[in-house]
């Protein structure tokens, strides 16, 4: 029997550490673990091996509980560099055979090849044809899920993370995912899965026993979705290769080489990081209107507060001004200016993103000229900051500790994880 | 003996239609001597994985009556070269 769309869930095994084991295999006999640099202090596992796992070793902690954990653990620093150029080649070999190939990060990809048969013959045969294809010219692995839709595939190549291929089709579904546990379905994460717990609901084949009016009496539209997930009723579509995503919010953040103490240190990491986001605006010719700031303290809480702007701006004064009332409010300081606590980093996000209009909607007191004016000043900025180098024309404020803003968010290259909404 | 993984410099030919052909290989031997050897030969080319690391466009040449596999990864040239020495 023929499925209505064959849609294949390929996934990097540990992207990161695995693309440094095939550059040298002798990584691969020891526990070795990609991780960022601990001098700057953006030290966290990013990636490890399976002989790192077994020691404990998880992604995302900090470099330094890894080693308690492992003190033999080999930690190799992370260049982005080379995991663009391999993450991409595998994409372009997923591309000779579909042009309906969606990245989901670096290391994930849904390819749909449900119209490729033609060319290339059964399905399941590609897949399994495209998978040998990767392993071969790159010497890497990929699991794969292959399924009727997106959220099926994905859980499959979940499944066996060791160059798995898993096969759930329309008439197998049921015996393989419905005694899984819930957490295992795409965007259901630790909150939402306490949640559905407390409801009883255990496995998908729980969820998807629920009548949707129930769901959505209980939760919401997210919960019909989550339904819709469970039952194989997704419906989406593979994006065709030259598809960007709309963006919804920007946002810049940085650890500090230092722990922040003073009001004047947030001051300079906040003109920094306004001054990215504001050019970054403008590149993109959006303008926002929601502020939020996100501090992380010396204990590793994280904390946020947001702000609505009553107009949308792509002005960095603005988003500065802002940045500091948000700063104000939520980090507790003393007479001296000195923070009852010390904080460790800080991110910016401005979000409610719109196109920017031909004309502008400040408000009615407001100087329309004045700020038009500050905006063509920062785009002159911008325009030094391309030619002569990010360090060549910057605010005299970020001179009184340059150790502390030698960094320039717009610049370096960062990447985050995609959602799928 | 044991394969191990070395980057040297090649001397090439880019042609018109933008094919690259690797014609001599520089090889530094332990006296720090360099020679220019000829590549005799490309047996075939495609892209794949080297057992000693890395992976990119593999040229199978003859060299010396030898077959040897030279690498073009990203940016440089490496062979993969026997050693009789153990590590």
């Amino acid at each position: 029997m023929r499925w209505k769309r064959y849609i294949i869930h390929a996934d990097l095994n540990h992207c990161y550490a695995q693309i440094e084991e095939m550059l040298d295999p002798r990584l691969r006999t020891i526990p070795m673990a990609v991780g960022g640099d601990e001098t700057k202090r953006h030290g966290i596992i990013l990636a490890k091996n399976d002989k790192a796992r077994a020691f404990g070793v998880r992604t995302g902690e900090s470099l330094r509980e890894a080693l308690r954990k492992c003190p033999k653990l080999y930690i190799v620093k992370a260049c982005y560099d080379k995991y663009l150029y391999y993450t991409s080649a595998v994409k372009s070999i997923y591309r000779n055979y579909s042009d309906r190939v969606e990245s989901f990060g670096l290391d994930e990809a849904w390819i749909d090849i449900s119209d490729s048969f033609r060319l290339f013959g059964d399905p399941l045969a590609l897949a399994k044809r495209i998978q040998d294809e990767v392993f071969v010219k790159l010497g890497l692995t990929v699991s794969m899920g292959v399924s009727f839709n997106k959220i099926f595939a994905k859980l499959g190549s979940d499944m066996d993370k060791e160059k798995g291929f898993v096969i759930i089709s329309p008439t197998n579904y049921k015996e393989m995912i419905y005694r899984r546990p819930i957490g295992d379905l795409l965007y259901v994460g630790e909150a939402t899965k306490r949640k559905l717990n407390l409801a009883g609901i255990f496995t998908i084949g729980d969820l998807a026993a629920l009548e949707p009016f129930d769901i959505e009496k209980r939760f919401g539209k997210n919960g019909v979705m989550l339904w819709r997930f469970a039952r194989g009723y997704d419906e989406s579509e593979v994006e065709r290769q030259d598809h960007k995503r709309d963006v919804k919010s920007l946002s810049n953040g940085i650890t500090a080489v230092r722990d922040l103490e003073t009001f004047d240190d947030v001051k300079m990491i906040l003109s920094v990081l306004a001054q990215s986001l504001a050019s970054r605006l403008r590149d993109i010719k959006k303008e926002g209107k929601v502020v939020t700031l996100m501090i992380r303290d010396s204990d590793l809480n994280w904390s946020s507060r947001q702000m609505k702007l009553p107009f949308s701006t792509d002005i960095e004064t603005d988003i500065l001004k802002a940045a500091l009332k948000l700063a104000e409010k939520s980090m507790p300081y003393d007479h001296f200016n000195h923070f009852k606590k010390r904080y460790r980093s800080l991110t910016l996000k401005i979000a409610d993103l719109k196109e920017r209009s031909a004309y502008s909607e400040y408000d009615l007191f407001g100087l329309t000229a004045a700020k038009e004016k500050e905006r063509s000043l920062e785009m002159a900025i911008d325009e030094i900051h391309r030619r002569f180098g990010f360090d060549k024309c910057q605010r005299l404020l970020t001179k009184m500790d340059k150790e502390l803003t030698d960094f320039n968010p717009k610049g370096e290259h960062v990447i985050h994880p995609e959602s799928w909404f | 003996m044991y394969l191990y993984k070395r980057y040297i410099p090649v001397i090439s030919l880019v042609d018109e239609s933008g094919a690259m052909i690797p014609l001599y290989i520089i090889w530094q031997d332990q006296s720090g001597q360099r020679k220019v050897h000829k590549i005799d030969k490309i047996l075939n080319k495609r892209k794949a994985f080297s057992k000693v690391g890395g992976c990119g466009e593999l040229y199978e040449c003859m060299i010396l009556r030898k077959k040897r596999k030279l690498y073009f990864e990203r940016d440089r040239w490496f062979i993969e070269c026997i050693s009789i020495l153990q590590e």
